[in-house]
């Protein structure tokens, strides 16, 4: 199974240097059947972003303007689908998402005797016995409130809806090639996926705190 | 004089041919612009539009009095302000339409030409790697390792 890794990552040359070093590691360790790819999509950042990404020895997408996180996932999507990526998971780039905890999305696409799940979404909610990083508490409330939104527009019932921790599988490629949500990228591509028939899973992982204290969903602006 | 059912007659046939000339004169700036390429006919067509719509209630009292009265306006100036105030939503509607467009066609624009960069810097790599002749052959220490095989080039094209 091709697997593309897509980090976006505006100004996180502090944090990208560890990240794309363990994703290197990832990549020597091997998996069965998983041949993992990498790509670093630089969106507009004004610091030494694009030369870290060089460095580490992954494919960089410049892009030449701040597009927000999610015009930036999405170049990394369309780069999946072009080239017939099998799945493409989103890692954020400040060191959030352990690549480690990539083998629970996979073994949710993999296994067998289930729907084909077409988009794993990554809660750090699910799983109260796990010892990662659980964000505040204000962040948890309006997860909450997205949680209940999502549920009563499409009836889905996830914990973690603001993940960006998630895999996408080839129809969610064909998808997100062509239609993604710029604004609110996360909870409103659940919806998008669940409108256009979906199967949306959700697996338990452990997340760390990440690099830069601010939200990534304010920072859409150039 | 007026019988009280003709209340919204406010002249004898005479518009007020002064507003009708401001707006013709603001239309003709417009089509200026149009015509020197400063503005798309296509953004304009609606403000003309409303343009021409006031400048017909300055040449026509009467029939814009007539035009009030049968919508239920008991006042003239009434009239005239939800005319505005509804045609300026739908310019501001259009215009918000136009501007997401144009955002959206950016970010498309950016996405591809990020794609197209990586593209050709892989292209370069790959050529200034290739063993052959002249100062080309030096080996590029910049190819990263990730760089799209043969498979997934023609999968791309």
């Amino acid at each position: 199974m091709r697997v593309l890794l897509i980090i976006p990552a505006f100004n996180e040359q502090q944090a990208l240097g560890g990240l794309l070093a363990e994703i290197q590691a990832l990549r020597a360790a091997g998996g069965a059947g998983v041949q993992l790819s990498a790509v670093v999509v630089d969106d507009g950042s004004v610091d030494r972003t694009g030369e870290v990404a060089k460095a580490g020895g992954v494919r960089l997408l410049r892009l030449c303007k701040n597009l927000g996180i999610g015009g930036a996932v999405q170049a990394g999507l369309i780069l999946a689908h072009r080239e017939r990526f099998d799945c493409a998971v989103q890692i954020d780039g400040d060191g959030q998402h352990p690549p480690g905890e990539l083998r629970h999305l996979l073994a949710a696409v993999a296994r067998q005797g289930e729907p084909r799940a077409d988009l794993v979404v990554g809660t750090r909610y699910r799983d109260r016995d796990q010892d990662g990083f659980r964000s505040t508490l204000l962040r948890r409330l309006g997860s909450a409130w997205l949680r209940g939104v999502l549920r009563l527009v499409t009836g889905l019932r996830l914990t973690d809806p603001t993940s960006g921790f998630r895999l996408y599988g080839a129809r969610a490629l064909r998808l997100f090639s062509l239609t993604y949500p710029y604004d609110y990228p996360e909870p409103e591509s659940l919806a998008v996926a669940c409108a256009a028939g979906l199967t949306v899973v959700e697996v338990p992982v452990t997340m760390r705190e990440r690099g830069q204290p601010c939200s990534r969903l304010k920072n859409t602006g150039a | 004089m007026q019988s009280p059912e003709e209340y919204w007659r406010l002249s004898d046939g005479v518009g007020n041919w002064v507003f009708a000339a401001v707006c013709l004169g603001i239309a003709l700036v417009l089509v200026r612009l149009i015509v020197r390429e400063r503005i798309m006919l296509q953004g304009s067509m609606s403000y003309l539009a409303f343009l021409s719509a006031i400048g017909g209630m300055a040449l026509f009292p009467d029939a814009t009095g007539y035009v009030a009265h049968a919508l239920g306006f008991s006042t003239l100036a009434n009239f005239f302000f939800c005319a505005a105030i509804a045609a300026l939503a739908i310019l501001h509607l259009r215009t918000l339409i136009m501007l997401s467009r144009i955002h959206l066609r950016s970010v498309s624009l950016t996405q591809e030409l990020a794609i197209v960069n990586e593209k050709l810097d892989a292209i370069a790599g790959a050529l200034a790697a290739a063993p052959g002749p002249g100062p080309a052959a030096a080996p590029a220490a910049s190819a990263p390792a990730d760089a799209p095989g043969p498979a997934a080039e023609e999968a791309s094209r």
